[in-house]
């Protein structure tokens, strides 16, 4: 499973206030280095460049700096580059809770694979109580073979009622639905009965419908 | 700077403008006047859409958040990215060279560094921003916060007590 949120919101840096030496601006820190002088919508400039976990750190260096990863607008959660292998929900799940929750992200990723139903607690967990943080776009790619599809798109758009563009790629084409009558899909809280409100959406794009029973449920839900 | 009158000068100043020979004139917070050509200033996003709005043109542009040093360098980058258009492989090869050298020449100075990066910042110069941001975080990269601080001078003045909650954030996440 992995899903990726886009939101192609034109970066605008707002120039003004910056002067050449004068050190002015939002975020204007007067310790001896220059670096930590600089307005914080260069640091976050500067930020997105380096790994989402390396952000992260920066926040370790000084007072001026607690704070600043928190606005940066790309946000990259990759299995392969956490810090914190043995417990990645929880590691995601803290990075997502910290980051300031009204910053537009134009670039968020997450990507973490697991076996569905096969799942931990923690990932059931994390799954199900993940915030996913503001963004207009989300794309959704559906790597694996799912046994079921509809529960895990439901719990996420369930917490993305900001979009306005969603597109759907499933891939392989066909979804094989071998769902045992006990399976945790089934239980409550049933993901039919769950209401999901995308006011903003705008646009819906699905790559690779392939018809079955379970993606045509999923449909019924818009 | 010619400044227009008449139709026929009009005319002139629309071919020029055509052509993008026009000049124009920017000025540092020092009063020192730098003139560039028109493909040269346009790199600027914000002296581009000033002098699409139809500004003051003839008047040039006093820029009170950039001193001279800093202007002369910002505008040597965009001189090589506004003048010439690569066209070859060998040319855009030059141009990379260009811009390799360019901030190598910066990273060895890093307040200097600063300095382009808030002018670039402030012109709106996106190639040239991309440059030193990308530049600053190479230095980033790959460091622990105390290799970082090194690197940067960056003063430690973290409490203990911050430091636990810094800790205990990271164990959360």
């Amino acid at each position: 499973m992995a899903y990726r949120c886009a939101a192609h919101k034109k970066a605008s840096l707002s120039g003004g206030s910056v002067g050449a030496g004068a050190g002015g601006g939002r975020g204007y820190y007067g310790g001896p280095d220059r670096i930590s002088s600089l307005p914080d919508e260069l640091l976050h400039h500067v930020l997105s460049f380096v790994t989402t976990p390396e952000a992260v750190r920066t926040s370790a260096l000084s007072r001026r700096w607690v704070g600043v990863w928190k606005r940066v607008p790309r946000l990259h959660l990759l299995e392969e580059e956490a810090t914190n292998a043995g417990h990645i929900p929880d590691h995601f799940d803290g990075i997502l809770r910290r980051y300031a929750a009204d910053v537009d992200i134009a670039d968020l990723a997450i990507l973490y694979h697991w076996d569905w139903p096969e799942e931990s607690e923690e990932q059931k967990k994390f799954l199900h109580t993940v915030d996913l943080p503001y963004c207009s776009e989300l794309e959704l790619i559906v790597e694996k073979k799912e046994h079921t599809l509809a529960p895990t798109i439901v719990h996420l758009l369930k917490k993305s009622r900001w979009i306005k563009r969603f597109s759907l790629k499933i891939c392989p084409k066909k979804i094989h639905i071998q769902c045992e009558p006990n399976c945790t899909c089934r239980q409550p809280p049933n993901w039919r009965d769950q209401e999901i409100s995308l006011g903003s959406l705008e646009e819906l794009s699905i790559e690779g419908f392939g018809g079955t029973y379970d993606e045509k449920q999923l449909l019924n839900l818009y | 700077m010619a400044s227009g009158s008449g139709a026929a000068a009009a005319a002139a100043d629309a071919e020029e403008k055509e052509s993008g020979s026009r000049m124009i004139t920017l000025t540092s917070n020092e009063g020192k006047a730098f003139v560039v050509t028109e493909a040269s200033a346009r790199q600027s996003a914000t002296i581009r859409s000033m002098v699409d709005d139809g500004g003051c043109v003839d008047k040039g542009f006093p820029l009170p958040n950039v001193d001279s040093k800093t202007l002369a360098r910002v505008i040597q980058y965009s001189d090589e990215h506004g003048n010439k258009e690569p066209h070859t492989v060998d040319e855009r090869a030059a141009l990379a060279k260009f811009d390799r050298d360019f901030i190598a020449e910066l990273d060895a100075d890093k307040a200097f560094l600063y300095d382009v990066t808030m002018a670039a910042n402030y012109l709106h110069i996106q190639g040239l921003l991309a440059l030193t941001t990308q530049c600053v975080a190479d230095t980033i990269k790959g460091k622990t916060p105390e290799e970082i601080r090194t690197a940067f001078g960056i003063e430690y003045d973290l409490t203990a007590q911050d430091e636990k909650e810094i800790k205990e954030e990271d164990t959360h996440a």
